[in-house]
């Protein structure tokens, strides 16, 4: 999934990038708030961890754009301790969540995937399709009940075809929620992806869920 | 010789023959200069001996009682005989032992008796009865020979301990005032492997080698700054070409959707369109690169089976190893794996592979091979096409270089420059073996020590 960070701090952007990325995630980053807004304009993020004061535009001013635009990303915002006011304010302009800085790493991977998780209709941490089963929380994936081990990149891309199961999905629409904009891989990148994914879930199975649409992308379902 | 020894030993050589060379010059001055005074002084006092005799026995008119004292310094004898050698008086048990001298008055002569050296000084005296005195006065040369014996000492261990006192101290304050020299070497390798933001560590002291530090570290910091700006803006301009390719590419699109269109047109904007292509591979190549040098990526290290990553790539690259109707072999083991970033390796193994099907022959053959050799992982990508000609090699992992411009116009000019990236930030190298005509062979070497693991990519070209 891909996330954005908006964050003047250096340190933390920083580390907050890092340890997301260690964690499967694609994640852009930047560090004020005209960049933020053109950034978050520029792709369709699953996730957006936007700081409240941030040099240029003001994280309530991005929020409120983004949201005009009617932008379907889960924000989550980082306020200040004493920043009830903000607080209230992102929330009534459309922020999904808040955390309180300081906050430990654990919470923020905890909000972060309660965040991809409110745009689905079903709001379990478990993903399921068919025998195909993805603990979001436990980053564990089974299928016909036996573990399926998976890189991160892998899990990504599981994870980004599960919540979409049922779309077809292009390879740069792909690209774009798995990897972020650092690494500019050639679309034919996700397709020997698809082909790593499919040889550990579709492997040795009869009912096949990776499926590719001619001349158009990948699509996760079961097959009528 | 000496042009391959550090600067440090030969500072210490020279120093410390100079010293060798002052020390004994010191010493054999001393040693000589002591050795003539003593000598001087031992004549003069014998001298005295002999005249204070004289007047002696001239005073006494030849009766030679000397009642009162001795008049001779300690230390010497004396003898005095008649013409024909009896004894008439003597001071000094030993004195006989010279009996066997010839006299020869007036001059100094050094006898040695036993390990000991004396002084001997004759004289004849005739008196005006006719009657002839002989005197012969011996001082004996112990104590000066004492003092040079003792000076000899002194020097012959004196002058080994100062040399090696010398030596050592000299060696500690050349290699302590060469140590920024050694710093700035160290950090100018460093540089020089690619880290631009590596600085020496600038000396405390002010002197020339601080000077020095200073220069160089503001010479590397604009050579950075430089080579970060053109960085920047190959990263920004790339960013910024993104926006109108992509509207080009969508214009181009909607117009080849119509239907009213003639066969020269529709071609037509199929190449505009095959041209926005590659430009957008072109400019993502470029970002991936840039960004990657800028140390933007982070490195996402796993344990990955090395297998997998060429079957995935062989299986994706199926239509084009069809169409080139090259055969494509696997000789990996099954359980090799690697630690590394799996999106870096997977875009690696692609652009070699790619690149061998490009150049390899029509119903050719590309090998990809691996194993582990010892700490690292060797992958290698072999095929039997057309070959690269030698003087190439070397520029091969240049951005948008081209072993034959003409020829070649169907890539971005970037895929090696992206290999070498990929295989820089895991540490390793890679080698290029080719003969034109025969074909080629590229071997990346990953080191599988897990040091630094986890690092941000900081490797430059």
């Amino acid at each position: 999934m891909r996330l954005l960070i908006v964050e003047d701090d250096a340190a933390l952007r920083t580390i907050l990038q890092k340890r997301l990325i260690a964690e499967g995630y694609a994640v852009d980053a930047c560090d004020n708030g005209a960049d933020g807004f053109e950034f978050a304009t520029s792709t369709v993020y699953d996730g957006i961890i936007l700081d409240i004061m941030l040099p240029g535009l003001n994280g309530l001013e991005i929020l409120h754009r983004l949201r005009t635009a009617h932008s379907p990303s889960g924000i989550l915002m980082l306020t200040a301790k004493d920043g009830i006011a903000d607080r209230v304010k992102g929330l009534d302009l459309g922020a999904d969540d808040y955390l309180v800085k300081p906050f430990a790493f654990d919470e923020l991977l905890a909000r972060v995937r309660a965040l991809l998780r409110k745009h689905v209709p079903d709001r379990s941490p478990l993903l399921k399709l068919d025998s195909l089963e993805m603990d979001t929380v436990a980053r564990t994936v089974s299928r016909d009940g036996k573990a399926v081990s998976l890189t991160a990149k892998e899990y990504a891309l599981l994870e980004y075809m599960l919540r979409n199961a049922g779309q077809v999905l292009t390879r740069d629409q792909i690209a774009d929620h798995v990897w972020n904009y650092e690494c500019n891989f050639e679309s034919n990148l996700v397709d020997v992806y698809v082909r790593y994914l499919r040889g550990k879930i579709d492997k040795d199975v009869q009912n096949k869920l990776l499926h590719t649409v001619r001349g158009m992308g990948y699509t996760l379902k079961v097959e009528d | 010789m000496l042009k391959s020894i550090s600067l440090r030993d030969k500072i210490t050589l020279w120093y410390s023959l100079l010293m060798l060379v002052v020390l004994a010059a010191f010493a054999c001055a001393v040693y000589f200069l002591t050795d003539y005074v003593l000598e001087e002084m031992l004549e003069r006092e014998t001298r005295l001996s002999m005249e204070q005799l004289i007047a002696q026995i001239e005073n006494e008119d030849g009766l030679l009682t000397f009642e009162n004292e001795v008049p001779i310094a300690s230390g010497s004898m004396y003898f005095i005989t008649e013409e024909n050698g009896s004894e008439l008086a003597s001071y000094g048990s030993d004195i006989t032992m010279f009996d066997q001298e010839p006299i020869e008055p007036g001059v100094f002569r050094f006898v040695k008796r036993e390990s000991e050296r004396w002084l001997l000084l004759d004289s004849e005296l005739v008196r005006e009865d006719r009657f002839t005195f002989r005197v012969r006065v011996a001082s004996s040369c112990a104590l000066g020979d004492r003092v040079l014996s003792t000076l000899r000492l002194i020097f012959l261990t004196g002058i080994p301990l100062a040399m090696a006192i010398a030596i050592c101290g000299g060696y500690l304050i050349a290699k302590k005032s060469l140590r920024p020299v050694s710093q700035i070497i160290r950090s100018a390798e460093s540089i020089s492997q690619g880290d631009l933001s590596a600085r020496i560590p600038s000396a405390p002291v002010k002197d020339e080698l601080g000077d020095l530090t200073d220069t160089l570290n503001t010479m590397l910091a604009s050579v950075e700054t430089a080579f970060k700006r053109e960085q920047r803006f190959t990263s920004d301009a790339s960013h910024e070409l993104r926006t109108p390719v992509a509207v080009l590419r969508a214009y181009t699109e909607s117009l080849l959707s119509q239907e009213t269109l003639s066969t020269e047109q529709t071609v037509s904007l199929q190449t505009m369109l095959a041209e926005c292509e590659r430009m957008q591979k072109i400019i993502g190549q470029l970002l991936t690169i840039t960004r990657g040098q800028e140390g933007r990526y982070t490195l996402c290290r796993e344990t990955i089976c090395v297998k997998d990553i060429c079957e995935g790539v062989a299986e994706s690259l199926s239509t084009q190893l069809k169409q080139a109707d090259i055969t494509l072999e696997l000789n990996i083991p099954d359980e090799l794996t690697i630690t590394a970033d799996q999106s870096l390796m997977t875009q690696l193994m692609l652009n070699l592979t790619e690149n061998a099907i490009k150049y390899g022959h029509t119903s050719g053959h590309v090998e990809i091979s691996a194993c582990r050799e010892c700490e690292s992982v060797c992958i290698a990508v072999r095929d039997d096409g057309i070959g690269i000609p030698e003087e190439s090699i070397p520029f091969l992992f240049e951005r948008f270089y081209r072993v034959d411009t003409a020829r070649d116009r169907s890539g971005t000019g970037l895929g090696l420059s992206i290999v070498d990236w990929i295989v820089k930030s895991h540490g390793g190298t890679v080698r290029v073996e080719s003969q034109l005509g025969i074909g080629s062979a590229f071997t990346v070497i990953l080191p599988q020590v897990l040091s630094g693991m986890l690092s941000v990519s900081r490797l430059e070209v």
